[in-house]
């Protein structure tokens, strides 16, 4: 690994003389300020009951250090990597390297990180040491150490391949969302080093997956992992066929699969075991949170206007091209993704005996779904038309998706939240009837109607516009 | 065989094609000029002969290689300078050139020597040890050069290397890419300014809204266009005499007459020069200097736009 050339390139940029040295420094003397403060604690004798407790507490303390250096720093330096070198003019060099996309995409995320890497064995060996000497369980050691890996392949990977979305000429990095992020995520991070340290109850938590019963730390770091392998392969694919999208049709059904597959497994267990009253529960929240990744799937699928017009030039001689685009659209993506979610739901709804409101529910959902597609389809097409109608189309989604729950709310009318798919799940068991569920499905038949008729007139012009290029041609 | 061979390559940008199914072959050793007006697609032929950019529809095989099947092995057999173009400013420049002959697999043991010889060749030895952001513009494009040349590619692929270059260093560039051309390398060279490409161009190609106009080597298409090209004839006396004589005879065209001066366009080869100068002679004329005009490319190509009814930007 460590021959790959652009590990070989950060090794001069990070290690020369003066950057150790400013580095080291500054490690060096956080680490004697981090033992300074605890032992002079210690001295005053207060705060820590024994020796024992001295080495937990700088255990957690550098538990904090090292998720800070895996979680925070690294993503931070891998998201920048390629928007600078677009930035500075020498992305068509690295295009051009010889390397694989894999070689490419090891060489980033470990060659950027070589100082910070170096750090970080040296904080390990000084937290497993405090943690055997603050008599912490090497159950617990075992399994944040797993946590660790597993969070760092997964955060460095994604920092690096959401950094890789767009090629556009950036000369900020997404640094500040990353920070702002963290600032969120930190909070948690650290309550729950604390209380898994200091209560250690945390390693005798386990979850189900399927039958099997797996330790809690262990189940979520599987789960962490297998998304780091897909975030790992969205970067082979942007690097390999960048112009592309970041999901294949096939990824993004793979990727729904997957989904549904890693959720089904966590509640699979309870459908077979639990009373009928929590069957009801467990039906809606198995259908709400599975359908949550269907917008973003789509959004990282979208094909845009050129892809159009490429695919009817390979089938404009196959048949009809209105056909063609369509089953290459982003509608049809949508489609097919809205039939895997819910015939997954639809089975669970079987086992949990709520067929009657999946049906209702799912018909409502599916056209509120069909107004979401066109506009992401809008989008798509009409963009070299119109470069600021996504400012327009975002509007339009937010005013489908919280108009009706703030009327909702300032009408103090828990129905009208109905007319919104996000107040669906607010306001669903309480108007649940045919009667309740007919005016927002017409409301969105009647917006989608409109959406569908520019989608057709624009697809029309495609094929018209292929036939355009290829006379000129 | 062809180096680069191009089979109805063609690029689409929503309803613009900006490179329109060509088909067009190098040989190996050929310095080949890309030259047309701005937009005609160049930039965009090169990016897709370099693996950047994927083509639409058609392909290109370099050096035995598919464009779209083995894109890997084609970019190590080739160098591709982009029209604009920046290399990492935290690097000291053998350190640059080291990461990229790591990166072409040059043997670890070859590489320092290497490093040397290729900074050497683009006159860039004696600034080794500095940082690549102390550089100047023209010692960045020749450093470019370098990064391209450390791996001694087959093939090198330089859009507008020039451009935005002063004059001291443009000359230098041309002096390295002279002797790149001696040296047998197969070179695709964009350029607007085609002085640049005088000299040391093979042959030219000729783009315009995507289309390869015309396209072989320079001697044939001068001599197509302008049969012999053009000649300049100074005359002792009798100016006006010499210039009735001059507009009488069939196989010339007089372009220009300044003061004993006169540029002809000869139509019909060396026979009709010497028939020229035997004629004025034969009339009184003392003819005291005749000699051939080099066509420059700039004459050709606007020659050839005039010809072809291009639109020159």
């Amino acid at each position: 690994m460590f021959s790959n050339p652009i590990i070989q390139r950060y090794r001069f940029s990070q290690f020369r003389p003066q950057q150790l040295w400013t580095f080291g420094t500054l490690y060096s003397c956080s680490l004697l300020l981090i033992f300074f403060i605890n032992t002079s604690i210690y001295s005053v004798g207060e705060v820590f009951d024994s020796t024992q407790d001295l080495y937990k507490s700088l255990f957690i303390q550098f538990s904090i250090l090292q998720a800070i250096l895996l979680w925070l720093l690294m993503p931070i330096n891998c998201s920048n990597v390629v928007p600078r070198e677009i930035a500075d003019k020498s992305f068509d060099f690295f295009r051009l390297l010889p390397l694989s996309a894999g070689k490419k995409a090891i060489g980033i995320l470990v060659g950027r990180n070589l100082f910070n890497i170096l750090i970080a064995a040296i904080n390990l060996a000084i937290w497993l040491v405090l943690g055997m000497m603050g008599d912490i369980s090497t159950k617990l050691l075992l399994q944040w150490l797993l946590l660790f890996i597993a969070g760092t392949l997964l955060l460095n990977s994604a920092s690096l391949l959401f950094s890789v979305l767009s090629y556009k000429n950036r000369k900020s990095t997404s640094i500040p969302i990353l920070v702002v992020a963290a600032l969120f995520a930190f909070g948690p991070i650290c309550g729950t080093i604390v209380g898994a340290v200091e209560n250690g109850e945390v390693i005798s938590f386990s979850a189900d997956f399927f039958n099997i019963q797996v330790p809690i730390l262990y189940l979520v770091s599987a789960y962490v992992l297998i998304g780091a392998g897909w975030a790992f392969s969205g970067i082979l694919r942007r690097f390999t066929l960048e112009y592309e999208p970041l999901f294949s049709r096939k990824g993004a059904l793979g990727f729904m699969v997957c989904y549904l597959f890693l959720v089904y497994a966590l509640y699979h267990k309870f459908l077979f075991t639990i009373e009928n009253q929590g069957a009801e529960f467990l039906f809606y929240s198995f259908y709400f949170v599975t359908s949550i990744p269907l917008l973003v799937i789509c959004l990282l699928s979208i094909r845009t206007f050129d892809k159009y017009i490429e695919i009817t030039r390979l089938s404009s001689k196959k048949g009809s091209v209105l056909w063609e685009i369509f089953l290459n659209s982003n509608l049809c993506l949508g489609i097919l993704l809205f039939l895997l979610w819910g015939m997954t739901a639809g089975m669970v709804s079987a086992v949990t005996g709520s067929l009657p409101d999946y049906f209702k529910l799912t018909l409502l959902f599916l056209t509120a779904w069909l107004i979401l597609l066109s506009l992401l389809e809008i989008y798509s097409i009409y963009l070299p038309n119109n470069e600021k109608i996504g400012y327009l189309l975002v509007f339009i989604a937010g005013l489908y998706l919280i108009l009706p729950m703030v009327l909702s709310g300032l009408f103090e009318n828990d129905y009208l939240a109905m007319f919104s798919p996000l107040g669906i799940i607010y306001s669903y068991k309480m108007y649940h009837t045919v009667d309740a569920l007919l005016p927002p499905l017409i409301v969105n038949i009647a917006i989608f109607i409109p959406l569908l008729l520019m989608i057709g007139v624009r697809y029309s012009k495609i094929g018209k516009l292929r036939s355009r290029i290829d006379a000129d041609a | 065989m062809p180096i680069i061979r191009m089979t109805n390559l063609r690029k689409e940008f929503s309803s613009l094609i900006a490179v329109n199914d060509i088909n067009y072959s190098i040989e190996p050793g050929q310095v080949v000029g890309l030259i047309g007006p701005n937009g005609a697609g160049k930039t965009t032929l090169l990016r897709m002969l370099a693996t950047v950019l994927p083509p639409t529809d058609g392909t290109a095989e370099i050096c035995g290689f598919d464009l779209r099947k083995k894109p890997l092995e084609i970019r190590k057999k080739i160098g591709y300078l982009p029209d604009f173009f920046n290399l990492y400013n935290d690097l000291k420049l053998t350190e640059c050139l080291d990461f990229f002959a790591r990166a072409y697999g040059i043997p670890a043991d070859e590489i320092p020597a290497k490093i040397n010889q290729t900074l050497d060749y683009v006159n860039l030895l004696s600034k080794k040890d500095s940082f690549i952001r102390h550089l100047s513009r023209g010692m960045i494009q020749r450093m470019g050069l370098a990064v391209l040349l450390v791996h001694e590619p087959d093939i090198l692929l330089l859009d507008e290397p020039a451009s935005g270059l002063d004059p001291m260093a443009r000359i230098q560039l041309r002096d390295i890419l002279r002797r790149l051309s001696s040296e047998g390398k197969t070179i695709l060279i964009s350029s607007h300014i085609l002085s640049e490409l005088s000299g040391f161009c093979s042959h030219i190609a000729i783009m315009n809204q995507g289309k390869l106009v015309l396209e072989g080597d320079i001697e044939r298409i001068e001599r197509e266009i302008t049969g012999i090209g053009k000649i300049t004839i100074r005359v002792l006396e009798n100016v006006n005499h010499a210039k009735t004589l001059i507009e009488q005879f069939p196989d010339v065209t007089l372009e220009q007459a300044s003061d004993s001066t006169f540029s002809l366009r000869v139509n019909n080869g060396p026979q009709a020069v010497a028939d020229l100068n035997a004629h004025l002679v034969n009339n009184g004329v003392r003819v005291i200097h005749i000699c051939e005009q080099k066509t420059t490319l700039e004459d050709l190509f606007m020659e050839i736009s005039k010809e072809k009814n291009l639109q020159v930007s």
